[in-house]
């Protein structure tokens, strides 16, 4: 069975088809990429499955239950965590900080226990710190603890995006250009880290503008143009397949 | 049954008038992206002022008119250039400014002109009677003026150079920046537009209604109900649902009580926000 | 010498000293005073609550206006003690909050539009209040609202004919708003609430139920203007729907804006200052709201955090010197 899977997924806005009949299946334990050229509807797709829009038709299926419509933070709970395009942060709160509020639903206090300070509490408190602290040496970044989200390099940033989707302790990511601003290096770190969550049995399904990065190091491919899947298959067959190169040619976009 | 053709043209009367207040309070959101707490002042001011100069000074009530809109609309252009554009128009400050400004405004009346209520003699007497309606030829001239006032308006904003700019402005501050387009002006030129025509709806209902220092709070909050209603920043909107509110007061007012008409406004607000948020014509 | 937290500790019990002893030098007018500044940092923290959720309660006034009517209908009709009637009121208040607020965030009316319903709530619950004579007693308001007493057995009856008596009540009141927001402020519920107003998308991605955020900090906020609402009740003996208006909503966002909502201590001072400046600029009730207005725009003006921003414009004055 797989662990994600959409069958028919549709989103029209009034007149305008973003997303056609999308059916996809994420199976466990894989790194998928989601390509195709800019407005194809990618995060489109994303917004839908994490429930940040509600589809106009289809359904989603996570770990076989049907998800379609659920808000987003109760698909979060279940384990299916996106991140966004456009770097979103607590940008006026420490890098810490930032990575402790991912850790709230794994915390589990209730509302009397916290006013009241108790032992129990800041025993809790002390295993979420340190749960957060592991998630910013994955990704990096224990050295900033105390900076402010704000103040970050973009890579960074994009780093901390990744470590407060960790927080959560995902069983599947979906995450939207994570390496979009980064030079190559900083691409390389993250897409290791990519893959040492893969080892660790975290599905991962990633946009990804960088044709390179995402060839590289995933498993399968899916295509999308004009809200369509075109093209779905292993790298190697994408890469000659001739209605992709014709859609990213068409756009004027050459890789 | 034959007193509902007066109830439509008595709601058609109060309606041009909330129109009047509804677009000056949709101008200057749309533009300048502000909501002006002391709009209700600026119609009590364009009340006062044409009370002063016409009962006080003894000018033609016709002569009146004219300056109270435009010193509505000097105050207008004076508040935004020194005080909107002082904290950025971000609007949450200009709230709490306008504020300060609606009760200041409100002490000064008080101040000036005492809490007794006044009143400007109607300056055209006489009414049009048929077998079902019986209009007062100063309401149906009050219509008139609106209609020519809101017309005007649309004008502005369609074929003038200042209304291109405005319309440049509201889509996009930066881009007509950029292109040349003097903003600031144009933040102080709609401003001012907006208080002329909340001053002129209040010297024009002068002459039918009771003046009084806190004469504005109720168009403020009608003025904003009628935004809701159309839609925020449009002015197909503030007229279409000026008229609706000028209608359903009418027809609630006869058969009901006026704070059965209040309450009905505000329970549409509620039904507005959970149905269709953006109003009628509203975009976002 | 004593170290920071002692210091802290002594301010503290001075304070608490002044507080309780001062007053019994005080006669009527200023222990009014005091009272009603009392109220009206309840009022101003309370707001600021809600605000630290995100959103603006346009219609807090109601909500005083639910608890004092409830407390008032319960001890007039129903003969209830006030010790009774005030939690009710605490709890009604914070019941309706809870159901309005659940049903508009569930339906994403959140922000302006959230503020715009809670001002529509305001105003329909004060024409409902006006227009349900049989209920409320229309626009007269409940009259002869009873006044509390502690009776018990085998102390002497302690009757709130003075108001020394009401100023302690107002005291533990004020102590206990104060002691509430600021545990739920230092504590995770702050943390992930000050996420949610920050983020409600990012919140939402991290498995954060922002609805429930939202509207706990909601209820509890006005529960606490419900207290001072009940609490009034029964200082004044009556209410009225003409009480609980707009404009004293207004002047609740005052006071904590003014003093700053970046902390607890803002609204404190903000509540402080603003009832005490007209009475000692000894102006005529006519012009309050004109040393108000210019207030306002003399704050927004110089000081666009509030009081509390002067520290750190002080902190920026002193440093260059």
């Amino acid at each position: 069975m797989p662990l994600l899977a959409t069958r028919n997924l549709t989103k029209h806005f009034g007149g305008l088809s973003a997303v056609q009949g999308l059916d996809l299946d994420i199976d466990s334990g894989q790194m998928v990429g989601l390509i195709g050229p800019n407005g194809a509807g990618k995060t489109t797709v994303f917004n839908m499955i994490s429930g940040f829009l509600s589809p106009t038709k289809g359904q989603i299926l996570f770990k076989g239950k049907d998800i379609t419509g659920l808000p987003p933070n109760r698909i979060a709970e279940k384990g299916l965590v996106r991140t966004f395009q456009l770097t979103t942060l607590f940008t006026d709160l420490t890098v810490l900080q930032n990575v402790l509020i991912g850790c709230h639903s794994q915390a589990r206090i209730g509302l009397w226990q916290d006013l009241f300070h108790t032992a129990s509490v800041l025993k809790r408190e002390r295993k979420v710190e340190s749960k957060a602290m592991a998630a910013l040496e994955f990704t990096g970044l224990s050295e900033f603890k105390s900076e402010l989200a704000g103040n970050l390099p973009h890579g960074r940033q994009r780093s901390l995006s990744l470590a407060i989707a960790l927080a959560v302790e995902p069983q599947m990511l979906l995450l939207d250009e994570p390496v979009t601003g980064m030079n190559a290096h900083e691409t390389e770190l993250f897409m290791g880290r990519l893959e040492r969550l893969k080892e660790k049995g975290v599905t991962i399904l990633l946009i990804e503008h960088n044709m390179l990065a995402a060839m590289s190091y995933c498993d399968r491919m899916v295509v999308l143009n004009y809200g369509q899947k075109i093209a779905e298959g292993a790298p190697a067959e994408i890469r000659q397949n001739e209605e992709v190169i014709k859609a990213y040619l068409g756009s004027g976009e050459v890789h | 049954m034959e007193l509902v053709p007066q109830i439509i043209v008595n709601g058609l009367v109060s309606g041009v008038v909330y129109v009047l207040i509804a677009l000056g309070i949709t101008l200057a959101f749309s533009i300048l992206r502000v909501i002006n707490f002391a709009h209700g002042e600026f119609y009590m001011l364009g009340a006062y002022i044409a009370y002063y100069f016409s009962v006080e000074l003894g000018l033609n009530y016709w002569a009146a008119f004219p300056l109270a809109v435009l010193a509505g609309g000097l105050l207008g252009a004076a508040v935004d250039q020194v005080l909107l554009r002082r904290v950025g128009r971000e609007l949450l400050k200009t709230l709490i400014l306008t504020l300060g400004l609606m009760l200041i405004l409100q002490s000064a009346a008080t101040f000036f002109f005492g809490t007794q209520e006044k009143a400007i003699p109607s300056p055209i007497s006489g009414v049009l009677r048929s077998t079902y309606l019986t209009i007062p030829k100063e309401k149906l001239v009050i219509v008139l003026i609106c209609i020519a006032l809101i017309t005007g308006l649309l004008v502005l904003v369609r074929w003038t150079k200042m209304g291109r700019a405005m319309r440049a402005v509201t889509q996009d501050r930066d881009a007509a920046l950029i292109q040349g387009v003097n903003v600031e002006g144009v933040f102080a030129v709609a401003f001012a537009i907006s208080c002329g025509l909340a001053a002129a709806a209040g010297a024009l209902m002068a002459t039918v209604l009771p003046i009084g220092p806190f004469m504005g709070s109720v168009p403020l909050l009608k003025g904003l109900t009628i935004i809701i209603l159309g839609g925020m920043g449009s002015i197909p909107g503030a007229v279409v649902g000026g008229l609706i509110l000028g209608e359903t007061e009418s027809f609630i007012t006869f058969y009901a009580n006026p704070l059965a008409s209040q309450l009905v406004f505000f329970v549409l607000i509620i039904l507005i926000l959970f149905v269709r948020p953006r109003g009628l014509f509203g975009v976002e | 010498m004593l170290s920071k937290r002692w210091k802290v500790i002594l301010a503290c019990f001075i304070l608490a000293l002044l507080l309780i002893l001062v007053p019994l030098l005080l006669n009527d007018r200023y222990l009014h005073l005091l009272i009603v500044i009392a109220c009206n940092i309840i009022l101003a923290l309370s707001i600021r609550l809600i605000f630290l959720a995100g959103e603006l309660n346009v219609g807090h006034a109601a909500f005083m206006g639910i608890g004092a009517y409830t407390s008032a209908l319960m001890a007039t009709r129903l003969g209830l003690s006030f010790w009774l009637c005030l939690p009710t009121a605490a709890i009604v208040a914070a019941l309706v909050a809870t159901v309005i607020g659940f049903l508009a965030l569930r339906a994403k009316i959140k922000g302006w539009y959230f503020a715009i319903l809670t001002l529509a709530f305001a105003e329909a619950f004060r024409l409902i209040v006006t227009l349900w004579k049989g209920l409320t007693g229309g626009a007269t308001g409940v009259l002869d609202v009873p006044a509390p007493y502690i009776h018990i057995p085998g102390l002497p009856v302690v009757d709130f004919g003075p108001k020394l008596n009401y100023y302690y009540l107002a005291l533990a009141l004020v102590s206990l708003t104060w002691v509430v927001m600021s545990r739920l402020e230092h504590s995770r519920f702050g943390l992930t609430l000050t996420a949610v107003r920050k983020s409600d998308v990012l919140s939402e991605s991290v498995a954060i139920n922002t609805i429930k955020y939202k509207v706990i900090a909601f209820a509890i906020g006005c529960a606490f203007a419900g207290i001072v609402g009940s609490f009034l009740a029964h200082y004044y003996y009556y209410v009225s729907p003409y009480e609980y208006t707009l404009h004293q909503t207004l002047y609740m966002l005052l006071y904590a804006l003014f003093g700053g909502i970046g902390s607890l201590a803002g609204p404190v001072f903000g509540a402080t200052i603003l009832t005490l400046l007209p009475e000692f600029l000894r102006i005529a009730r006519e012009y309050e709201p004109a040393v108000f207005g210019f207030i306002l725009i003399i704050t927004i003006w110089l000081l666009p955090d509030g009081l509390v921003g002067l520290r750190k414009y002080m902190n920026k004055v002193l440093v260059r010197v």
